[in-house]
């Protein structure tokens, strides 16, 4: 079975404006920004594609060998579940047809940024977030 | 016992307790509504009518000190938020785990967040809220353990998530208004939001708020409510803006002095036409330069849903849509003399 994740809604809240994608993690103010071939797997995501899945959507439309592209995916996906943005979930049949993809430039490896100068607030005022199942019991990451 | 990593890499610890539900806390709201509060008052921040109970006339009158407005005219339905300590509602009647956090602690807060209530302990104190009943309880250990950022903005938790429900959002934000509307500054504390408003006081700009603002996307356009009566500024601002001083009404925390704002008279609202990222820029002359939107929502949400804790996605989502919505600029401040003409030939003063 492919790898499924999906976006780890207990824990970040995202939007995609211009092109671009901002994620904020909740928890720690931490803040993601994904431009280029990154935003097109975070639409790939958002879509339900698979790992292997988005490496085909990004290899036809860049023109660049299928394995290439499924290997960059599998690593951009690898380092989106460190920072806990997305979780992995169970595969399930994709009926809707793959996100239109948000970039049109030249391949490149999708790169994740991170900011993390909201840390400084954080220290004077930590948050967390919980689910509803128990307080200040923390569940593990939401999909 | 879990460990997880908390902000900045400290490591908090996680010690599973007992869960809380909604009905406890609407239980808890339940005894705070029942509790005998010989102070309160009704009032007004921005769109939203507030009643405010409490067995302590201070905590009233802060309240009441820091908005303004006609309650009767406010648009959207009021809320009741009671501000009570242990006298009135002793630490056993809060469902195990339901703890404030003790003041000066470095452990982390928490969050519980269901459909209609949210539950946070934040610096010393414990907020609870249910959208159902309208009502929320801000509660201290004593009225002496409300902390400093909490009297500087008060009730601002119950705000955001009043604004929540509605779909709007506290945004943090400064805003100044002229005849073709509004524009926001962003930009994190220490970017210079209170100072580049205050410098358009006097100039036939009006100051919507200096930190705070309620934002409400809505057909459209975005519409910004003066939300906070009293603004705060350091010396140093006062230094640069030497005319201000007449209007400080009293200390602030943090050496800072509470400072009257102009817009609770006849402009309590207005339509967004930009917002601006502030930047300071000594040796330049104060001007906008072209920004992008997502630019423009960096610098406004993450400082915006890290220092109010709760209904994260609510308000990032009208965050996005108000920046949707609206022209992007970053405000480039050299000259603080700049600024009104800047910002007014954005809003019709030119």
């Amino acid at each position: 079975m492919q790898r499924v994740v999906s976006v780890n809604s207990g824990l970040v809240v995202h939007d995609t404006l211009d092109g671009e994608v901002l994620a904020i993690r909740n928890d720690t103010g931490t803040y993601f920004s994904m431009v280029g071939t990154a935003a097109d797997v975070w639409a790939c995501i958002l879509a339900g594609l698979d790992v292997v899945e988005a490496g085909a959507v990004l290899s036809a439309r860049y023109e660049i060998a299928a394995a290439d592209a499924a290997a960059a995916v599998d690593s951009f996906v690898a380092e989106l579940l460190e920072h806990q943005l997305v979780v992995e979930r169970a595969a399930e049949p994709v009926a809707a047809a793959p996100a239109p993809l948000v970039s049109r430039v030249a391949w490149q490896v999708p790169v994740l940024e991170q900011f993390t100068d909201m840390q400084d607030l954080l220290l004077f005022d930590t948050i967390h977030e919980v689910q509803p199942e128990g307080w200040p019991n923390v569940s593990g990451p939401q999909g | 016992m879990a460990e997880r990593v908390g902000a900045a890499g400290l490591t908090a610890a996680v010690v599973p307790v007992h869960s809380v539900s909604a009905a406890q806390i609407r239980d808890v709201l339940e005894q705070a509504s029942d509790a005998p509060c010989e102070h309160s008052g009704v009032t007004r921040f921005g769109p939203l009518p507030v009643v405010v109970r409490s067995t302590d006339a201070g905590m009233v009158e802060h309240a009441l000190r820091h908005s303004s407005g006609d309650p009767a005219s406010a648009p959207w339905a009021p809320i009741t938020v009671h501000l009570l300590d242990r006298s009135t509602i002793a630490t056993d009647r809060f469902p195990a785990g339901l703890t404030a956090r003790p003041p000066n602690s470095d452990g982390p807060s928490w969050v519980f967040v269901d459909q209609s209530c949210v539950a946070t302990s934040s610096s010393s104190m414990l907020w609870l809220a249910d959208a159902v009943g309208r009502r929320a309880l801000r509660w201290t250990e004593t009225p002496a353990e409300v902390p400093e950022w909490e009297a500087m903005r008060p009730l601002r938790f119950a705000l955001r998530w009043a604004a929540a429900q509605q779909g709007a959002a506290m945004l943090h934000c400064a805003a100044v208004a002229g005849p073709a509307g509004a524009v926001l500054l962003v930009g994190s504390g220490g970017a210079g939001k209170s100072t580049t408003s205050f410098a358009c006081v006097g100039s036939g700009l009006h100051l919507l708020g200096d930190d705070y603002c309620i934002v409400e996307p809505s057909d459209g356009s975005a519409t910004v409510h003066a939300t906070y009566v009293l603004g705060t500024l350091d010396d140093n601002s006062l230094t640069l803006l030497p005319h201000l001083r007449e209007r400080v009404i009293g200390p602030a925390p943090r050496g800072k002095s509470l400072v009257t704002l102009d817009s609770f008279h006849d402009h309590l609202s207005a339509p967004v036409v930009a917002a601006c990222a502030v930047v300071q820029a000594p040796g330049e002359r104060t001007r906008l330069v072209p920004m992008s939107r997502m630019t423009l929502l960096r610098a406004l949400a993450p400082s915006t849903l890290v220092q109010i804790p709760g209904v994260s996605r609510e308000t990032f989502a009208a965050a996005a849509e108000v920046v949707r919505r609206v022209d992007t600029y970053q405000l480039r401040v050299g000259d603080l003399g700049g600024v009104p003409r800047v910002l007014g030939d954005l809003v019709g003063l030119g």
